[in-house]
């Protein structure tokens, strides 16, 4: 028995014979080589290190007359003990500072290690200071910052900053902080007087004494 | 396809120097600080006067010695009788607490007149509540009316250290640059005495004390 192609055998066969020379035509010899990539950022880390804080005895007070730019510091010559500085690690990142029954002219200095962490060399850049959470100033070099708590125009406390602008730390690097403080005359009685310190660290290659500069359009 | 390239790698760059312009890496440790201040603080806290009767049941003159404390009057009867019944008022020595932080006083000399062997006085107990040391800075007399009045009469000042246990007078005198701590008391008499002379009669004289304290690391 015979068979015949009819005419849709017949374009079924076209068909098959034009998607054949059409694969042909796609499927030329190739070669690829690959790059895969991955970036590995690092880390700018710093802590002030657990019990480094080191300040004056309990005992006696210290006192600065008549500021901390000229003053004169002494310890209470009777030997009194009666205001209390208390510092507290709080976490790696922060350290609390309480004075408690200050008056005016009682005076601290407190130091205190910071370590470094991360895999970024960097440098200490600027020191933020803040009174009752408002940023009062910026010191990018050694410096004084005056805090007047209740508007009256008189500074109430003094703070001095003077370490370690611009130093490069690396890690495991280990540097020695320190600042003071000062009750002036007109601070308040039975009052609470709030600051906060913050000391930012740059990444070592973009430190400037200064801001950070404005992108040129 | 070349254009749009290109423009991706330009804006890629200028991109990228913006980034490093705004945003370096920084770490910040913080120091969060508190300052809680003291008081210089002292406040008075009774006083005491004389009350001078004549006892209608034999003309003899009575002088009573009280002590106020927080508007509580008791008589001092170590130092003298209770008012005789129905006596006449006649002189008096008043102290007065006068504001409501205890830090001013008044004292009244009444209708007072001369005696042989008795002082009218007042005198205030003051208990000195600050928590910084405090020395006695100054003691001014101003506002004075009168003073030539003042000039003639014999008045005397004590001031010692008081204890508030035994209720009495220490030894220590107390005077400009003594010393307070917190807890400690003080004891401050005013005593007048008038001169047998005529011209002292119906004379009014007032002056205003002033003490002030300072905290011990300023003081004299």
């Amino acid at each position: 028995m015979k068979h015949r192609l009819g005419k849709v055998g017949l374009l079924f066969l076209v068909l098959v014979l034009a998607l054949a020379s059409v694969g042909v035509a796609f499927a030329a010899w190739t070669d690829t080589i690959t790059i895969s990539g991955s970036v590995t950022t690092g880390e700018l880390d710093w802590e002030i290190v657990d019990g480094s804080s080191t300040q004056k005895p309990d005992a006696p007070d210290w006192n600065c007359f008549w500021n901390l730019e000229t003053g004169r510091r002494f310890a209470d010559p009777e030997g009194k003990n009666v205001a209390t500085t208390t510092v507290t690690h709080v976490d790696k990142d922060t350290m609390n500072v309480v004075i408690d029954n200050a008056y005016p002219y009682y005076f601290d200095h407190i130091a205190f290690e910071g370590h470094g962490l991360g895999t970024i060399p960097f440098k200490i850049w600027k020191v933020n200071i803040y009174r009752d959470a408002v940023l009062l100033t910026t010191l990018y070099q050694n410096g004084y910052a005056y805090l007047d708590y209740n508007g009256d125009g008189a500074n109430d406390l003094e703070l001095w900053w003077g370490d370690n602008f611009g130093l490069q730390m690396h890690y495991c690097d280990r540097v020695d902080f320190s600042f003071e403080i000062l009750v002036l005359q007109p601070a308040p009685q039975n009052d609470s007087l709030e600051f906060t310190i913050e000391i930012v660290a740059i990444q070592w290659n973009e430190y400037v004494k200064g801001p950070l500069p404005t992108p040129t359009p | 396809m070349k254009r749009l390239g290109i423009l991706f790698l330009v804006l890629v760059i200028a991109l990228g120097g913006i980034g490093a312009a705004f945003a370096a890496w920084t770490d910040t440790v913080t120091i969060s600080g508190t300052v809680n201040t003291g008081t210089v603080d002292i406040v008075i806290e009774a006083t005491s006067g004389t009350e001078v009767y004549k006892d209608l049941r034999d003309d003899s003159m009575v002088a009573c010695y009280y002590r106020e404390d927080h508007g509580v009057k008791t008589y001092n009867l170590e130092l003298g009788p209770l008012p005789p019944p129905g006596g006449l008022l006649v002189a008096w020595a008043d102290g007065n607490i006068t504001s409501t932080i205890g830090d001013t006083m008044s004292f009244e000399f009444q209708n007072i007149f001369p005696t042989e062997n008795f002082t009218f006085f007042v005198d205030a107990l003051f208990q000195y509540v600050g928590s910084v040391p405090a020395k006695i800075n100054s003691i001014t007399i101003s506002d004075v009316v009168n003073p030539d009045v003042l000039d003639e009469l014999d008045i005397q000042t004590v001031a010692l250290r008081w204890d508030p246990k035994e209720q009495e007078p220490l030894s220590e005198t107390v005077d400009i640059g003594t010393q307070l701590h917190q807890g400690d008391w003080v004891w401050v008499v005013l005593g007048i005495r008038v001169p047998q002379e005529n011209a002292l009669m119906g004379k009014s004289a007032s002056g205003t004390i002033t003490i002030e304290l300072i905290q011990w690391n300023e003081g004299p």
